[in-house]
This record gives C-alpha cells, sequence and structure tokens, in this order.
C-alpha cells in the first residue's frame, strides 16, 4: 500500500519536457447529466488571459446533449484555476455563469439561468495533449430552481 | 458519492420542504397519510391492466388540484393513463365514464373523473427533476369530508410510466426520492 502511495506521488510530480506556453486550449469532454438524464458533448475554451504560467484561465463552453425526453443545450463563461502546470497531473477547480436551454418538439423552449462549480483533474500526457476528468454542478436560480451534477471525461489540446 | 452529494446539496439549496414522493403499486393501495399536504407519486403499467388505487381521508371538504403525468418520451406518446376521484357523495360519472372505469363502482358512490383525453396534449416541464412530462392538466377536485379513493387505470391498456400529482401545499421531503433515484429521476 505504502510502494502504491509512493508510486502514486511520483507520477503526479513528473514534469513534462516542455512548458506549454499556449494561450488556447480546447477541450472536448463526453458529458452525461444526472438530473434530467441527458449526454452529449461541451466543447470548452479555455483563454489564458496573463503571463505563461499563471493558473488563471477563462472558460467558455457550449454544450450539445440529448435524452430520452429532451434536448439540452448550457452556455456557460467562467473561471477555472489550473494548478501544477508542467506536471503530469493538474487539478483544477472553477466556477462561472450558464444558461440552460431545453428543447422538446411541442413545448416552448424553457430556459435556466444560474451558476455553476466545477473540480476535478487532467493528465497531460504531452505539453499539448491532456485527458482528464471534471465533475460540475450547477444550481439554476432563474427560469425554475433546480440543481444539476455532471461529469465528463475530456480530452484537451492546447494551441 | 455522486448521489449523496447531490443529497447534500439540494438540501442546502432547498431546505424547505417539497412534494412527497412516493411509489405506487398495483397489488396495495397506496395511502395519503398526510391529505392536507402535496405528493407526487410514480407508478409503472407493466402489463396495461393494472389498477392503482389510492386511499385518502379528510376530516372536513379539502379543495385541491390533481394531475396526472406521463414522461415525455416518444414511446410514450400514445400512453394516456386516466384518473378518478371515488367516494360518496361526489356526482354520478356519466356513461361514457362509467363505462371507462376499470372497476364498478361501490354502491352509493360517485366520482370525478379525468380520462386524459386532451388534444392537443399538454406538456410541461419540472424543473427540480429536470424532467419533461404529458400532463393530463390540474384539474381541481372537492374531496368530501371522509374517506375517498384515487384511481388510475389505463384505458387504452399501455403499458409505461405515470405520475400522479395531488395537492399544493409542500410538506413532504427528499429522502424517499434519493432512496428510489433512477425510478423517479429517470
Amino acid at each position: 500500500m505504502r510502494t502504491s502511495a509512493l508510486g502514486l506521488a511520483l507520477v503526479a510530480s513528473v514534469a513534462l519536457a516542455e512548458e506549454p506556453s499556449t494561450r488556447l486550449e480546447l477541450q472536448v469532454p463526453f458529458e452525461v447529466t444526472l438530473v434530467g438524464l441527458t449526454w452529449g458533448v461541451r466543447p470548452e475554451l479555455l483563454i489564458r488571459p496573463g503571463e505563461a504560467g499563471t493558473v488563471s484561465r477563462v472558460r467558455v463552453a457550449v454544450g450539445v446533449f440529448a435524452g430520452k425526453d429532451q434536448v439540452f443545450l448550457p452556455l456557460s463563461v467562467g473561471y477555472r484555476a489550473v494548478f501544477r502546470q508542467g506536471r503530469l497531473v493538474q487539478p483544477a477547480v472553477g466556477a462561472g455563469l450558464e444558461l440552460q436551454h431545453r428543447l422538446v418538439s411541442d413545448l416552448a423552449a424553457v430556459r435556466q439561468f444560474g451558476v455553476y462549480v466545477e473540480g476535478g483533474v487532467g493528465f497531460s500526457v504531452t505539453p499539448r495533449l491532456s485527458f482528464g476528468l471534471m465533475v460540475s454542478l450547477d444550481l439554476m436560480l432563474v427560469g425554475g430552481p433546480g440543481i444539476g451534477l455532471g461529469p465528463r471525461l475530456f480530452a484537451g489540446w492546447r494551441f | 458519492m455522486s448521489r449523496r452529494l447531490l443529497l447534500l446539496l439540494v438540501l442546502c439549496a432547498f431546505p424547505g420542504l417539497a412534494h412527497a414522493p412516493g411509489r405506487l403499486f398495483a397489488d396495495k393501495p397506496f395511502v395519503i397519510a398526510r391529505p392536507e399536504v402535496s405528493y407526487a407519486l410514480f407508478g409503472e403499467f407493466v402489463t396495461g391492466s393494472e389498477h392503482f388505487v389510492m386511499s385518502l381521508e379528510h376530516a372536513t371538504r379539502f379543495a385541491t388540484p390533481v394531475e396526472l403525468l406521463v414522461p415525455h418520451q416518444q414511446d410514450l406518446r400514445d400512453h394516456r393513463p386516466a384518473w378518478a376521484v371515488v367516494a360518496a357523495g361526489l356526482p354520478a360519472p356519466s356513461a361514457a365514464e362509467l363505462a371507462a372505469l376499470p372497476a364498478p363502482l361501490p354502491p352509493g358512490m360517485g366520482a370525478i373523473v379525468d380520462l386524459n383525453d386532451v388534444t392537443p396534449r399538454p406538456a410541461l416541464f419540472e424543473s427540480v427533476m429536470r424532467r419533461f412530462f404529458w400532463t393530463s392538466e390540474p384539474l381541481a377536485v372537492v374531496f368530501p369530508e371522509g374517506k375517498s379513493e384515487l384511481w388510475v387505470w389505463c384505458p387504452a391498456k399501455t403499458r409505461g410510466k405515470f405520475g400522479i400529482g395531488y395537492g399544493i401545499e409542500e410538506g413532504g421531503g427528499y429522502m424517499e426520492a434519493f432512496s428510489d433515484w433512477s425510478f423517479y429521476a429517470y
């Protein structure tokens, strides 16, 4: 047990050969929403506003989801902090605003507005390519109360 | 883990009350123990021939809405369960309603019947569970003093899930829904 913990710590501290200097990262997550079951992709653009090495990112995301009873289109804008850059394991947390659209065939589109928080970890397998897992929670405040939970697996590319 | 986290968030965000959830079974009447509060009861027609019964008792006359919901899913487009309130003191149903009932009315009983046949079929969005439903639309019923029964059946013998909403005043909790999340949420 101690050996595996030590191994994990070593893997987590592995430095990549090259510190990424790019300002943009496109992540394409596959996500399942657990409240109001839908599944789909939520492409997100992460923009680094400051110097290389800063943890801060501006996140813009647009999702396209389908479920048995609805099409779900969320739009998100927020902040994400990405830690341990240049390392293999990169934890991330974030928060922001979300506008959710839900469509069915015989009812006007339902729109809700609220906030979200997110957290997870990325694995930067090369300076440009990463994979990871995030979980987001949202709380809708306008257009009907509700809480959502969505785990997602992503692949990301820095450019 | 995710279920516990979701429960914690729901309780933190909505510390108030909710429609009391419950699961209906055709072989066992559901007792609406607190008819002064609202219930969201869900069941499933497995054969299409089931007859779901909910029993309740009011100390005085009590007016409250009843509404039947069906998940807004393509395979349930023709699934339109009907409902009726059966009690002494209610008016006699029409001949068509009487013929549609799943069982003969007990002697001395009347009924308020909704055959859930409005066209086009109304739909609604339920924001807490984030689901769309087709609805029979709420109908205010004046329940008489004493015992009543709420019946749900399927005149066309279709199969599928349904929910029945009773009442307005939220007085239940969330725990029952989390104990059977996949049934209530999906």
